[in-house]
Parts: C-alpha cells; structure tokens; sequence
C-alpha cells in the first residue's frame, strides 16, 4: 500500500510538471512565433545588402534598383525588451482592420531611460536629458506656474525622509491636479500613510497608476535624517538672512 | 494494524496537500489575464453599447509628446477615470481629445478605429503593474 501511494504521489507530481512545463513551451511558442517573421525579415535584407556588395566591386556599378528599393523601405532594426506587444497584450484587437498602424510601445519606450516598475522609463532623466521633449501648454497663451519648494515627509519614521519636490512635479502636472483634492495646501494639515497611498489615495492617486509605482521605495524615501536636519538648519539661516535683508531695506 | 492505518492517513494527508500545493502555485504561475502597457485606460462606458470597440488611450504615447498638465489642467480632464464623462459629441465641439485630434495638432475624429481599438467585452479601468513585487 506504502509502494502503491508513494507512486500516486510520484505520478502526481510528474502530471503538474509536464502541465507546466507545456505551460511554459505555450508561451515561449507564442512568443518565438513573434519574433520569427521579423527575423526572417531581416535575414532577407541581410542577404540583399550582401548579394549588393559581392556583385558591386565586380561590375563596378551600383545596381540602382537595390539602392531604390533600400531608399524606400529601410532596414528597421526591431527593438528587444520587455514591454507587451499590441498582439499579445489581450487588450488590444487584433482584428482591427487598422491594427497594423498602431505604434508597438516598445519602439519607442526602448530608446528611453530605463528605471524600475511601471513602464520601466525614468520619464523625468528622460525629459531632462532632451531625450523627450513634451509641449507644457497647447494654447500658447496658456499661462502655468512652476515651484520650487521642497517639502519634507515622514519626518519621524524609521525608513528615510521623504522629499517632496514641487519642483519636478509642478514640470509636468499643474497646481488644481494636487490641490485642494488631494492635499491640503498647508503642509501637514492632510495626514495620511502607505495603506492609504496603496488604496490610491494621496500619492497613490498617480504613483502606482501612472508615475513610478511604490515598490520604487528609495526614489521617494531618499533624504537620510542627518541630511534632512542640516537641509532644515540651512532653510532657516536663508529665511534669517531674508528677514534681516528685508527689516534693513 | 492501527499504526499502519494511522501511517496510511497520514501519508494521504500529505500527498493531498503536496497536490493542493502544486495546483495552487500552478493558478499562481499563470500570466495575469490582461496586460496592456502600464497605464494604459481602457474607456467602455458607451463604446460598445454603440456598437463599437472600447477606447485604449495609452499613456506613455502621449507622455513622449505632452506633460500631464496640458489635458489634466488646461483641457480639464480629472485624475480618476469615472470622473471623467466624455461623449464624443464633446470631442466634436472640440473639448477634451477634441483639442488635439481636429487634423490640424493630430488626426482627427473620423479614423475611428485608431482610438477604438480595444477588444469587445473589457471593462472601463486602467492597467496596473501587472507584478507589484518588481520589475517585469
């Protein structure tokens, strides 16, 4: 009887290893199925370009009808990383008479610096390096504003000081986006913790949906507390010296 | 003879919990259902009971090209998504997408299908981080 359970348990555990292991072929199929055409593509234009060269030096002319065709349809050299393609995404419909139109999120977002979660883009190092260039207003007339104020929370926990900087987030979002929905235009009138920004909430509002989302803990938790009391001691010698500055003027 | 049933229980017990174990970690093992891009909005809420496919606005293809302040302020629309009531009659008077897509900033209304791309039967939402714990 031990034998014969022993063997059911045996054949159990072969029967989930095979279903996963098919699981895992299906997907790496799908997957390779993709990849193939635009592969096979490529070796096709590979073998153009040397059949170009080889017959080149021999005759001494460029053959015109190669260098035209190249000219018009030219050698796109397929991107590789993790992001969904639009066939496989199972949001998408690939029976769409246009699909064919739409832009590969990959094609671009490769070319981008690369951060953690989310789209896997640092938009911000994007935007400052030049890289991306995204118009602040659409009517020209259209006046926003820009802070640079830093505001510190999380003041007494164990992890480090979160920095807020309106700085970078008034670059990209306007002011009524935060306030007064979301926080108080006091600083430390609205209270709230991670459960809430988890629950989409406060930060989470858009850290989460569609800014860097919170497994990126350090990006926001990245002022230690030694630092953040000298950045407070040296805020309140500037507001001294403003004060002095204006009472002498 | 009652250690050796004891033992047989037992040992049925285990097998039993080693084959839950499997067949959980295997539903575990298995891709989410939908994974667009991150942040991609699904948009349902008329699309197909008008007989068309649900809007996908993607937001990293705008992103590349506007800062969140040009729709999110200047052209007014809200943070969450059901907020948000948009038919396309306000995109013909020229509010919300209807700002940019008029063929002049970007293609206009007629090309329904760029817009009305999604897949019949999926609901209004946004797509998250399909792996909270890390990247993908």
């Amino acid at each position: 009887m031990s034998k014969l359970l022993r063997s059911n348990s045996f054949i159990i555990l072969f029967v989930t290893f095979i279903l996963t292991g098919c699981d895992l072929v299906i997907m790496a199929a799908v997957e390779v199925t993709d990849y193939y055409e635009e592969f096979e593509k490529n070796a096709a234009n590979e073998n153009q370009d040397l059949n170009a060269s080889n017959t080149d030096p021999n005759s001494g002319e460029v053959n015109s009808s190669n260098t035209t065709e190249q000219l018009l349809n030219p050698v796109v050299k397929p991107w590789e990383g993790p992001w969904v393609r639009l066939r496989q995404d199972l949001i998408h419909d690939p029976d769409n008479p246009i699909f064919e139109l739409l832009q590969e999120p990959g094609e671009p977002l490769h070319k981008l610096p690369g951060a953690e979660g989310g789209n896997l883009i640092d938009w911000e190092l994007a935007r400052l390096s030049g890289m991306i260039e995204p118009r602040e207003t659409l009517d020209p007339d259209y006046q926003t504003e820009t802070l640079d104020l830093d505001v510190f929370l999380d003041t007494n926990g164990s992890l480090p000081v979160v920095r807020f900087p309106h700085s970078t987030h008034t670059e990209w979002l306007g002011c009524n986006s935060c306030h007064d929905e979301l926080f108080a235009m006091k600083t430390g009138e609205t209270k709230f913790t991670m459960v809430d920004i988890l629950n989409e909430r406060a930060c989470g509002a858009c850290h989460g949906k569609v800014a860097f989302p919170i497994n990126d803990c350090f990006r926001c938790h990245d002022t230690s507390h030694a630092r953040y009391k000298k950045l407070i001691q040296i805020n309140k010698e500037k507001l001294r010296r403003e004060i002095e500055r204006s009472n002498a003027g | 003879m009652p250690d050796k049933n004891n033992n047989l229980i037992l040992k049925s017990l285990k097998s039993l919990l080693v084959l839950m174990f499997l067949l959980v970690s295997f539903f575990i093992a298995m891709p989410n259902p939908t994974h667009g891009e991150y942040a991609d909005i699904i948009l349902n809420e008329r699309s197909q009971k008008a007989g068309m496919r649900p809007v996908i606005f993607s937001h990293w293809f705008h992103r590349i090209r506007y800062r969140c302040k040009v729709c999110h302020t200047e052209l007014g629309f809200k943070i969450k998504i059901t907020e948000n009531n948009i038919s396309m009659s306000d995109l013909f008077e020229g509010r919300f997408c209807g700002a940019c897509h008029n063929n002049e900033t970007a293609w206009g209304l007629e090309n329904c299908m760029l817009c009305h791309s999604g897949r019949m039967g999926l609901s209004t939402g946004i797509i998250q981080d399909p792996e909270p714990g890390g990247p993908r």
